[in-house]
């Protein structure tokens, strides 16, 4: 709430208001800013001094304050049209990093995308890029909460198939299991057989279905037993 | 002055006011009451001290006078009930009506009496009003305390702003805003610079398709033979309410739709599901207003202007707000032109800035992409002591209004040019305006600005002085022929022009449709001189215009498709009668057979004519032409059509929910090519002139929806 | 096709036969007519179409048209003369006109030189004054301009087409005649 009206009030003094200021953000565009220069080491000390706000947020050693300064205020200069080229592939290269999701993988993936600039240049390479072309995109819907089994929402799926994370037994036998997806099972307090389980969990392998009137039937994987089982989280 | 004439003036003045003394018919009470309902309903397009913009007419002063000094209290009456509230006319009540034109007869000067004013009271107007404005109407009336979706702006809101929309703006009843869906996208290609100059064929990155603004796709499974097979796919209902002229966007297989209310969706390109909403907000400002002909993607992130004059950017991974920026500290400052990125830059127009006096004018504008802060402003007016500032007959700067950008421009990498067409000076009459028979750059023109720095290249006025509302805004279409690099746009006016990009040199123009406003043209220049009763022109005349503010052309794209050289045009075929103060009457264009709608084809190279089609509606999409040599478009009477681009034969067509509107584009995702297209009600003249026109031709006001088309599979 | 077309077509036969044994003859001229200028008060109003041919043979004008569907009846017509194509003027000559909501239209006249050249330049227009639409604003209008191929619904036309100004500003700036 004090954020939005904050948001509000920048706004209104015609002031960028950013919800979160991301210091990828921050060192791109000063990167972009960079293009003013055409010489090509002073352009690469720009782009490192570009980098300060992501090496500031991960409490990074600062860039050389030479190349900070240079990111603030580029000199202009003429680039030829073979390092105009260059640089550009540099900045793809780095716009490319937003693929990636922690702000310390899109800082390395930052310095790396700079290896066309410093091959030009006859430096020692960065860490390079793997040049694996990005996976396809992955489309969800919002994630759904998993409910299949909990009571309060329509069932959509029929089973579940998946290994034991852990298994206990209470006083009276009766087994609670934690499947590696997550869920927890509680057997049914009444229900007529008792599992006797010694092994690592893990080596059980489980199937559960959805049996007549909203019940649910838990079987292992190589023993006949179909136990009665509530979903319990 | 002499003596006698002194005291004639004198006495005429005199009896003006002895006239505008007389009572007039309607009550202190009445007029109360209408001053209320007016602040409720009028007041967000006719604004507070009812001056009016565009084609919100003014309703006091000496321009309302001029218009209606000898008609009727009555005349007045039936035109307003027939005709407002822009888009639900004849809504209101009776007694709300009559309360209306109480409110507006004594902001004219007209004093209250004892009758109540009904219906049948035929008063002249100019027995009862002078056209004196009264000092509380002149510094704008307050706005009425409405429920609003999300604070007001601050600043002069009473000057300049409006309530929200009452219940009657359309059947959109949103209401509550913010991010209603948050999406969880992985593995998101960032989009690069190198992909919008080169975009990947299936994919829909810019929203007239390239950055040359071709409206093409080199997408072929679908062609002309078989086409007739194409099946819907899938159907997404958007917000309804405001005005539906939107492009969707395709990367990666996800969709980005702009909705109305200034609601931005990421939709499974493939199925239709949705995966992230943001209503950023808020709600249009007035009636059946606020298209949105534009969003970008760049990086990792979906940029869009608001309506409201603000512009944003949101992740596009997840829908989340990651910075606005305002445009404008003026508030009632528009956006409908959208976006543009260009390598690190966000490039946007402007409108809503036509007032006067003209606080900071109208401008484009550009901002840096990762952080929202502004980079280069171009002014599009040019001010006292600029370069071509001696263009507005010596008027003072805060009365140079208008030159507004409502579509958004085209850029040329390897020159670092964009280009971008501006509307005309406010008002639209010269008469009005003050201007004489200055040419008011860069109102009407192409201007093209170095894109890092926003300064002026060239510019290119197409209608100097223009008068009719006929203004030269829309798409610029670069279009290379050899070493030739030109620029091709269409106005209002129906005029088909050519220009060198470089230099903004002329090199060709063709008439279109009938034209009668412009007599002649420069041999040289290709600059037009307006018919002489145009540059004559009295604030009491009506003045023919073929075509009228529907155009010709308007802001429905064209396209062009590269491998025939065709420009293939959607165009409008309507006239007005136009009074000084922008009243309109309509009637059908000459020659037409009354068909208001033509879709034309010109080659580019030399603008001959091709083919060429008439119909009754008028096409309200803008065009999409395909490698599969197909040209789709969709139309006022709910049909979406594809043509064979050589013929402009109909090979398929399909009957939609409402009224064709938009700007579809073609995709493809699994190595299946889909065609899109919006349905659509609300904007101006394009919608408004069939309205009224077309008496026969009937489409329900609801159903703005996404409708997604493709072929069966094995096709 | 609507019924106006039908009628434009076989009043053509009838009258023009030898006419269309060549090329559309310079002195035949065609309108369809439409409502005069309305807004969203008149829109109901002003109903109704029609259409109308002209031939000029020497000096004299024949006209015959039709109208259906006025809000109502008629009651009266004329030949009226512009400025321009699309800019209204004042009557010249009186048409005999149905004074109903559908009916005829027909005139003969012995044009002046000046009425026969505005006529060529597209300045002439028919107008139907009717009890619902009277003078001076009328009921429908319609140019008269030189008999031509129509893109109609649907039918895309190749090549040139026709536009009432020709090539217009074009052919003037390129120093040729439209």
């Amino acid at each position: 709430m004090l954020r939005s009206c904050v948001c509000l009030l920048l706004v209104l003094a015609a002031v960028p208001c950013l919800a979160q200021i991301r210091p990828r953000d921050a060192v791109m565009s000063a990167s972009y800013r960079c293009s003013a220069i055409g010489a090509p080491r002073q352009w690469l000390d720009c782009y490192y001094g570009a980098a300060q706000p992501a090496r500031s947020a991960l409490g990074l050693p600062p860039a050389p304050q030479a190349q900070v300064q240079l990111s603030l205020s580029p000199p202009a200069s003429e680039a030829n049209p073979h390092i105009a080229q260059v640089r550009e592939a540099v900045m793809a290269a780095a716009l490319r990093c937003y693929a990636g999701e922690s702000d310390r993988a899109w800082l390395d993936c930052y310095y790396a995308s700079a290896a066309p600039m410093r091959g030009e240049l006859g430096l020692a390479p960065g860490p390079q890029l793997a040049s694996v072309p990005p996976p396809a995109p992955i489309l969800q819907a919002p994630p759904q909460p998993d409910r299949f089994g909990l009571k309060e929402l329509p069932v959509t799926r029929d089973h579940v198939a998946t290994h034991m994370a852990s298994y206990s037994f209470d006083r009276n036998h009766i087994f609670t299991v934690t499947l590696t997806n997550g869920q927890t099972w509680r057997q049914v307090s009444g229900d007529t057989h008792t599992a006797h389980w010694t092994r690592p969990a893990s080596t059980y392998t489980v199937k559960i279905t959805r049996g007549s009137f909203s019940s649910y039937n838990f079987q292992v994987e190589g023993s006949p037993e179909i136990y009665k089982v509530d979903r319990v989280g | 002055m002499s003596l006698m004439a002194l005291l004639a003036a004198s006495a005429g003045l005199f009896a003006r006011a002895g006239m505008a003394q007389a009572p007039a018919p309607f009550t202190a009470l009445q007029a109360e009451a209408g001053r209320t309902a007016y602040a409720a309903n009028c007041m967000s397009c006719h604004q507070a001290n009812l001056a009016g913009e565009g084609d919100a007419l003014p309703l006091a002063g000496k321009t309302f006078v001029a218009a209606w000094s000898n008609r009727t209290t009555a005349e007045l009456y039936n035109t307003i009930r027939s005709s407002m509230p822009y888009g639900n006319p004849g809504s209101l009540d009776a007694k709300t009506y009559a309360s209306l034109v109480a409110f507006i007869l004594q902001s004219n000067g007209a004093k209250p009496g004892a009758t109540e004013f009904t219906p049948a009271s035929a008063v002249k107007i100019s027995t009862i009003a002078s056209g004196s404005v009264p000092p509380d109407i002149q510094r704008g009336i307050k706005p009425a305390q409405a429920a609003t979706a999300r604070p007001a702006r601050g600043g002069n809101a009473a000057d300049y702003g409006g309530p929200p929309p009452n219940a009657d703006n359309g059947a959109g009843m949103i209401r509550s805003f913010g991010q209603t869906v948050v999406g969880s996208i992985k593995n998101y290609e960032p989009v690069t610079d190198a992909m919008l100059t080169n975009p990947p064929e299936g994919e829909w990155l810019v929203g007239r398709g390239n950055y040359a603004n071709w409206s093409y796709s080199t997408l072929n499974q679908i062609d002309t033979a078989n086409v007739h097979d194409l099946q819907l796919q899938w159907v997404w209902a958007m917000n309804e309410g405001g005005a539906n002229e939107t492009a969707p966007l395709v990367h990666n297989g996800i969709m980005f739709l702009g909705n109305t209310y200034n609601t931005i969706q990421a939709l499974d390109a493939k199925t239709g599901e949705l995966l992230w909403e943001n209503r950023v907000g808020p709600a249009p400002s007035r009636p059946n207003y606020g298209g949105m002909r534009s969003i970008a993607v760049w990086g990792d992130k979906v940029y869009f202007a608001g309506n409201d004059a603000v512009l944003h950017a949101l992740d596009a991974k997840t829908g989340k707000l990651v910075w606005s920026t305002p445009l404008s500290e003026v508030p009632g400052h528009n956006n409908t032109s959208g976006v543009l990125a260009v390598r690190g830059k966000i490039i946007t127009g402007l409108t809503g800035c036509g007032r006067i006096p003209a606080k900071d004018h109208c401008y484009i504008s550009a901002y840096d992409a990762q952080t929202g802060k502004q980079i280069w402003k171009f002014v599009t007016v040019a001010l006292t002591g600029q370069p071509n500032g001696d263009s507005w007959g010596g008027l003072p700067d805060e009365k140079r209004a208008g030159a507004e950008t409502w579509i958004q421009g085209a850029f040329d990498p390897a020159l670092n040019l964009t280009y971008w067409g501006t509307a005309q000076a406010k008002p639209w009459r010269r008469d009005l305006r003050g201007s004489g028979n200055g040419a008011t750059d860069y109102a009407n023109s192409t201007v093209a600005l170095d894109a890092d720095t926003g300064k002026l290249k060239w510019f290119y006025n197409h209608a100097p002085g223009e008068s009719l509302d006929l203004d030269e805004v829309f798409e610029r279409i670069l279009i290379d022929h050899g070493d030739a690099k030109t620029v091709m746009t269409i106005g209002k006016a129906g005029i088909l022009w050519k220009l060198d990009r470089n230099t903004g040199k002329f090199i060709d123009s063709r008439e279109t449709v009938y034209q009668n406003v412009m007599a002649s043209q420069n041999p040289v220049t290709g600059e037009p001189v307006y018919r002489k009763t145009i540059r004559d022109q009295k604030v009491d005349q009506w003045l023919s215009s073929c075509p009228g503010p529907e155009g010709g052309h308007d802001w429905q794209a064209a396209s062009y498709h590269q491998p025939t050289d065709a420009l293939i045009i959607p165009l409008s075929q309507s006239c007005v009668m136009m009074l000084g103060n922008g009243s309109q009457t309509y009637f059908e264009m000459p020659g037409t057979e009354r068909n208001m709608g033509r879709l034309s084809a010109y080659r580019t190279s030399d603008l001959k004519p091709l083919w060429s089609l008439q119909q009754r509606s008028p096409f309200l999409t803008g065009v999409l032409s395909t490698g599969g040599n197909l040209a789709f478009v969709g139309d006022y009477d709910r049909r979406f059509r594809a043509v064979d681009v050589k013929t402009g034969k109909t090979l398929w067509s399909v009957r939609l929910g409402t009224t064709v509107q938009g700007y579809p584009i073609a995709f493809r995702i699994d190595g299946k090519q889909y065609v899109a297209v919006t349905t659509g009600l609300g904007g101006g003249s394009p919608q408004d002139k069939p309205m009224t026109m077309l008496q026969k031709v009937h489409r329900p006001n609801n159903g703005q929806a996404l409708y997604v088309f493709a072929l069966p599979d094995g096709k | 096709m609507s019924w106006w077309g039908k009628y434009l077509v076989s009043f053509q036969l009838i009258v023009a036969a030898p006419a269309l044994a060549a090329a559309a003859a310079p002195g035949s001229f065609e309108t369809v007519l439409g409502p005069t200028p309305i807004n969203h008060a008149t829109s109901a109003v002003l109903t109704g179409e029609g259409a109308a041919v002209a031939t000029l043979s020497g000096d004299t004008l024949q006209i015959s048209g039709a109208f259906e569907g006025l809000s109502g009846p008629a009651t009266d017509a004329h030949i009226m003369m512009g400025e321009d194509i699309g800019i209204p003027g004042d009557p010249i000559l009186d048409l005999a006109t149905s004074t109903a909501m559908n009916g005829t239209i027909t005139g003969t006249f012995k044009l002046t030189r000046p009425q026969a050249a505005a006529l060529r330049a597209g300045r002439l227009y028919i107008q139907v004054n009717s009890q619902k639409g009277p003078a001076p604003g009328g009921h429908l209008w319609g140019w008269l301009l030189p008999e031509h191929i129509k893109a109609g619904q649907d039918e895309p036309q190749t090549g040139d087409w026709f536009l009432p100004q020709g090539e217009g500003l074009r052919a003037a700036r390129k120093g040729k005649s439209s």
